[in-house]
């Protein structure tokens, strides 16, 4: 039998099936270095049994403890819930936005970026040509100008009537 | 009823009332496993007031992330590997904030932490199990490397097996095995210098 630490351990722990027990018991009254080793063994078992006996502080200590953990996780607890209803309260938002946006839109109350653009485009044309002008898509390089035109536009739009349906065929 | 109650049926059952939010279910796995928690942070943190914060941060980091513990049956050593990293944070802070040059765990003779070592004793194997044993272990433990000591404690004095040391430790089984028998081996070495023979 090849002498092996880790099935004399095993053995040592009650671990090893009984027929396996007995040819490992059998082996270890012949070999001075296995029956050694499972002496240290069984020692270094039986000593930290009784280090855990010694070493018991658990009985003052338990309820403490347990109390702090307890309201170490209600306080988490606390936390955790208007965060949760936080989350829950952005997800509605997020969700009826666009209907708002597009209600906006309708009334008139907020402008598209295009209608803007259409300003810097069509400066010194009719308002007319730039009302049309801004249901058509353009270039974002515009962007900036556009920013410049506000004044130009804003007078446009309180000046003209609203560009007729269908007139997005007019892009160019 | 202590061993059913730890049987890993018993454990897969409890692991999934703390899930369902049953708070009662959490006191008991604190009551089951508080003591075997606190002991293992003792012996790689070295002093009580350190285990017992890091008691306090195991459980409440277990409570936080008992949805991802993929073995039920397993809950010891699922918590086991919790306060093994909550030491090694611990002691990360401890050692960031030591002056420098001062040494982790003062060194100490037997003597110098009361134990009394007979004159007649052949080896350490008669006088561990005498009544000093617990300062003797303990302080021969504590010289082990961080890691190992922590194996080796995952062995012998909280009956894990190989397999679920490595999972505990991030190891490879080989690995675990070789560790293992180095902690062992420098053990007794520690011992028998302690009792003043050779290594």
């Amino acid at each position: 039998m090849i002498c092996s630490g880790e099935r004399l351990e095993a053995w040592v722990r009650g671990e090893l099936p009984a027929a396996a027990a007995a040819a490992l018991s059998q082996h270890v009254r012949s070999c001075e270095a296995c029956r050694r080793e499972s002496e240290w063994l069984r020692t270094e078992r039986r000593a930290f049994a009784a280090r855990r006996a010694v070493q018991d502080p658990w009985g003052s200590r338990a309820a403490p403890l347990r109390r702090s953990v307890e309201a170490r996780l209600e306080a988490e607890r606390s936390r955790i819930v208007p965060l949760r209803r936080r989350a829950r309260a952005a997800r509605v938002v997020r969700a009826v936005s666009p209907g708002v946006l597009a209600v906006l839109l309708a009334l008139g109350v907020v402008s598209k970026p295009g209608d803007r653009e259409a300003a810097s485009l069509f400066r010194g044309s009719s308002c007319v040509s730039i009302e049309v002008a801004g249901f058509c898509p353009l270039p974002p390089a515009l962007e900036q100008k556009v920013a410049l035109e506000e004044d130009h536009f804003g007078a446009c739009l309180m000046a003209t009537p609203r560009a007729p349906p269908g007139s997005s065929s007019l892009c160019f | 009823l202590e061993v059913l109650g730890r049987s890993p049926a018993a454990e897969e059952s409890l692991a999934a009332r703390i899930r369902s939010g049953d708070h009662r279910a959490f006191r008991t796995l604190f009551d089951r496993h508080g003591l075997a928690i606190w002991r293992f942070l003792h012996d790689l943190m070295g002093d009580p007031t350190s285990a017992d914060e890091g008691v306090q941060e195991t459980f409440v980091r277990a409570f936080s992330t008992i949805d991802r513990l993929r073995d039920d049956g397993r809950l010891l050593g699922w918590l086991l590997g919790i306060a093994r990293n909550v030491a090694k944070e611990q002691l990360r802070v401890r050692r960031r904030d030591r002056p420098p040059g001062a040494s982790e765990i003062p060194p100490e003779s037997p003597e110098a932490i009361g134990v009394h070592v007979p004159e007649d004793a052949l080896g350490p194997e008669r006088w561990l199990l005498g009544r000093e044993a617990e300062s003797l272990l303990s302080r021969a433990l504590a010289e082990l490397a961080e890691d190992r000591r922590a194996a080796l404690l995952l062995r012998v004095d909280h009956g894990l097996g190989y397999d679920e040391i490595a999972r505990v430790m991030g190891w490879s089984v080989a690995k675990v095995k070789n560790e293992i028998h180095r902690a062992r081996t420098r053990l007794r070495e520690l011992l028998q210098s302690f009792h003043g023979g050779d290594p």
